[in-house]
């Protein structure tokens, strides 16, 4: 049952209970849900992403704007008047009920027929692996395995929405990662259009059809996660998706594909952006991911190696160049290669073809 | 009793406070009206915290041998035994003043531990 969602100019303002000033924690914020698609909001803490979410499950109203389900308007429809379901990030499954009497509350209150709860609560189970565990208290199970519970109580009333509030975040890493394939998983076999909101930008990645980057309560872009990761728009993007490099260039010359540009005494060429208007002046800022420098004594670029971190697959290394700007690297550790050494003059190399750009 | 009332109060409210907001959001969020979040989530969840605080306050009546038993003595009358007395017999006038006198005390005692605690915010709402 998919559904298509439409918020239009939402604005949500806080007032603080201290200072008793205005805190505005939404503002301009417009996006339409295509029927069946996943859309993660994806920001960091207090960016106001789970006001969104929260607006749309109707535990908050927007103090401007509207929100439409279907065609619906919904913006002042109580919590339990709008068919949709959310997964919490503390679970909030109900502690004095079985996992079978958790699922199965959203049922009773549709008034079902005992037989249809049955059906639906079998189907369910299985889709989550839970079978086995229906007579347990949600104390005695696992993070995991709650985590299911959750996302069966959602599932089994059949939303036309799904809401995640961070589901995974209280999960460790390797239960994370395939919860995450799970969850993506189990909503395109069932096709329901789901709100997802994270601060983990992998999660994010893995997971969704369309990325939002919120900060400060607006849009700071919205695209596929290709997009967003390989097409930042805004620094902040940049930097939100992994870009730590970030230093200012001269555009010196271009060629129909590439621009060519000047920067701490030497020149690189990066592909040109088809989604930015050319560089008005002549500065551009260069975005360039640790990944993408890498050590190369061929290279005629030297730098001054600051720092090495061992990460297991990795080095990490902190570089100062000739004119004193700092980068960071993140090239692969061959264990028999000899250990980066702090004072060590190094030559980089960036790998220009994935090396991009901001109007500076 | 209404003397140990707070007590259990305290006890459900303490419960209350307790339960993550999240579980009373999950069950509405599913299709619950109020009145079946607070008979069907709520209600069960604080129900041994208020069990415990009706038993305590059933044991404490039951067993209760009143304070005013060892104060009143020939020379010193206690105040509650007075205005009863007064009411008992028919001077309810005088026994209005000395409601209104004891009820001034209370209020000032009060005040006073208000003001004592209202020094320090963190300690402002043990008096409410």
């Amino acid at each position: 049952m998919s559904s298509q969602v439409s918020f239009q100019n939402i604005r949500k303002v806080f007032k603080d209970s201290h200072s008793q000033k205005d805190v505005v924690a939404v503002d301009d914020f417009s996006i339409d849900l295509k029927p069946g698609e996943l859309l993660t909001l994806l920001g960091p803490s207090g960016c106001g992403k789970t006001t969104v979410l929260r607006m749309l499950a109707g535990f908050e109203s927007p103090s401007a704007g509207d929100i439409f389900l279907d065609g619906k308007k919904i913006t002042h429809l109580l919590p339990n008047q709008r068919n949709s379901a959310m997964v919490f990030q503390s679970y909030a499954l109900f502690p004095h009920m079985n996992v079978q009497s958790n699922i199965k509350y959203g049922l009773k209150l549709r008034k079902l027929t005992p037989d249809e709860i049955l059906n639906r609560y079998q189907k369910i189970i299985d889709i989550v692996g839970l079978r086995g565990y229906e007579n347990r208290r949600p104390n005695e199970l696992s993070g995991g395995q709650q985590q299911r519970v959750a996302l069966a109580r959602a599932l089994v009333v059949e939303p036309s929405l799904l809401l995640f509030d961070e589901p995974l975040s209280n999960l460790d890493a390797k239960l994370r990662e395939s919860m995450r394939v799970e969850i993506r998983r189990i909503q395109t076999r069932l096709s329901i259009t789901s709100f997802y909101v994270t601060h983990d930008q992998q999660e994010a990645m893995s997971l969704s059809d369309r990325i939002v980057v919120m900060n400060k309560g607006r849009i700071e872009q919205i695209g596929s996660p290709q997009e967003i990761y390989h097409a930042p728009k805004t620094q902040f993007v940049a930097d939100f998706m992994g870009v730590t490099n970030f230093f200012e260039a001269e555009v010196t010359g271009e060629t129909a594909s590439h621009y060519r540009a000047l920067t701490a005494g030497f020149e690189i060429e990066i592909p040109k952006r088809t989604d930015l208007e050319s560089p008005t002046g002549k500065n551009i800022t260069i975005l360039a991911r640790p990944e993408e420098i890498v050590l190369d004594q061929a290279s005629s670029i030297k730098a001054e190696i600051q720092e090495a971190n061992y990460l297991g697959e990795r080095w990490e290394i902190q570089l100062k160049m000739k004119n004193g700007i700092k980068i960071v690297s993140r090239c692969s550790a061959d264990p028999k290669a000899v250990r980066p050494t702090e004072g060590q003059i190094v030559g980089v190399r960036f790998n220009e073809s994935k090396v991009t750009y901001l109007a500076a | 009793m209404f003397r140990n009332l707070p007590v259990a109060l305290e006890s459900a409210k303490a419960s209350l406070l307790q339960i993550d907001k999240s579980i009373e959001e999950a069950a509405t969020n599913l299709g619950a009206s109020s009145l079946r979040v607070f008979t069907e989530i709520t209600l069960p969840l604080i129900k041994p915290a208020i069990f415990t605080g009706m038993a305590y306050v059933f044991v404490h009546c039951m067993t209760a041998v009143s304070a005013v038993i060892f104060l009143t003595s020939a020379s010193w009358n206690h105040m509650t035994v007075l205005i009863l007395n007064q009411t008992e017999i028919l001077r309810f006038s005088a026994a209005a003043v000395l409601c209104l006198v004891l009820i001034v005390i209370v209020l000032v005692a009060f005040a006073l531990l208000k003001w004592i605690l209202g020094r320090n915010p963190l300690q402002k709402e043990i008096v409410t």
